[in-house]
């Protein structure tokens, strides 16, 4: 069985470990590297290039979606899995805008993040079905608003 | 007035009876049901009779496909417009939520499922399989993507950098503090972040960390090296 490997990036060392404690006991997901600011998760992409990478939205003050485009660059095969306990928000999905492929509120973690690590490993997203009306809402607008610069 | 007020009405728009006998029956007791069998009784049904949610067969007579799908809303904008097809498709499924369809769907879809999926449009969520949602994401992102300024348009920003602001810049991307740059540059901390306001500007981004990310974007290996190099001198 091919074993998902994970990097996990959050500033606040009690989260990364209560992540770590739960992904360890599944034997198909190996967490390979921590992460405690922005610039250490591109550095950790390029180097581990791990299956997923599991991104606090707080990582950075401010705006953590910059990163995304650098971390895709860095390594194109490593899924980004938005991680947040501000409930989805403009940043979630400014997130999804940027090239994550899901994302999971920190308060769920227990019954869904081994789960949701298998999903988006798969090609699948992870995203709860009230922010697909809102991805929808601003693909539309981009639709529009990228016809109309052209013609 | 008449029990359409109270029980809402679905319209259901199938050019097979089979399908709209069937669809009725998945949802009856919770709605009354209006059958249409083609696009101009559609039309017509959907401006006078208000449904609040459409069940449209995308293989409707004349109907035209998903283009049709904005105009049919602009009859009446506050109905939920559902997509049944016989062949579910990615692409068709992504051009018919763009055009204003919540919901997407294989119209052999089970009795219980077209229920649920009416209860999750009604209340404003989006009916469309799991597997479309990687789909929207990847066009999401393409589209984020292109808005963003082309590598000309950043080089251009970048030659607007002088060479103090440019000694700054690299000093902050190598983990330097304002105090450090200050102290290495003989100014106060004050003239540091009067520069990096100035940087800020001039590149279009907003803080340290997208600074530190734009220089190691243009100054990674594998591309040319001097990419922030040959501007200065």
């Amino acid at each position: 069985m091919p074993v998902i490997s994970i990097v996990i990036a959050d500033r606040g060392k009690a989260d990364r470990t209560a992540s770590r404690r739960l992904l360890e006991p599944e034997k198909d997901i190996r967490v390979v590297g921590e992460a405690r600011s922005g610039l250490d998760a591109v550095a950790a992409a390029e180097s581990l290039k791990p299956s997923i990478m599991l991104l606090d939205l707080s990582l950075v003050d401010g705006d953590s979606t910059p990163l995304l485009p650098v971390i895709r660059r860095k390594s194109p095969r490593t899924r980004v899995l938005l991680l947040s306990n501000r409930g989805p928000d403009s940043r979630t999905l400014d997130g999804l805008s940027h090239g994550a492929r899901g994302y999971l509120d920190k308060s769920t973690l227990g019954t869904c993040l081994s789960r949701a690590v298998r999903v988006v490993n798969a090609g699948e997203a992870w995203v709860p079905r009230k922010m697909v009306g809102k991805i929808i809402d601003r693909l539309a607008r981009l639709t529009v608003s990228g016809t109309a610069s052209c013609g | 007035m008449d029990r359409t007020d109270t029980i809402p009405l679905v319209l259901i728009a199938s050019g097979v009876a089979g399908l709209r006998k069937r669809w009725r029956q998945a949802i009856q007791g919770l709605f009354t049901v209006h059958e249409v069998a083609e696009r101009s009784s559609l039309e017509r049904s959907m401006a006078n009779r208000r449904p609040v949610a459409l069940l449209l067969d995308l293989q409707l007579p004349e109907l035209d496909g998903v283009g049709r799908v904005a105009a049919l809303q602009r009859l009446r904008p506050p109905t939920k417009i559902v997509l049944l097809t016989s062949h579910p498709d990615e692409r068709e499924g992504i051009a018919a939520l763009k055009a204003g369809a919540r919901g997407y769907c294989d119209r052999e879809i089970a009795p219980d499922l077209l229920r649920k999926a009416l209860e999750v449009v009604q209340k404003g969520e989006i009916w469309v399989g799991r597997k479309l949602i990687p789909h929207l994401l990847e066009e999401l992102t393409a589209l984020t993507e292109q808005q963003k300024d082309s590598p000309a348009e950043l080089d251009r920003r970048l030659d607007r950098i002088t060479p103090r602001e440019r000694e700054i810049v690299h000093l902050l991307s190598a983990g330097a503090s304002n105090r450090e740059i200050a102290k290495s540059l003989t100014v106060t901390e004050r003239t540091v972040k009067a520069h990096l306001t100035a940087v800020f500007r001039k590149l279009g981004i907003s803080g340290r960390l997208q600074l530190a990310l734009f220089v190691l974007e243009h100054s990674r290996p594998a591309g040319p090296p001097a990419d922030m190099g040959p501007k200065s001198s």
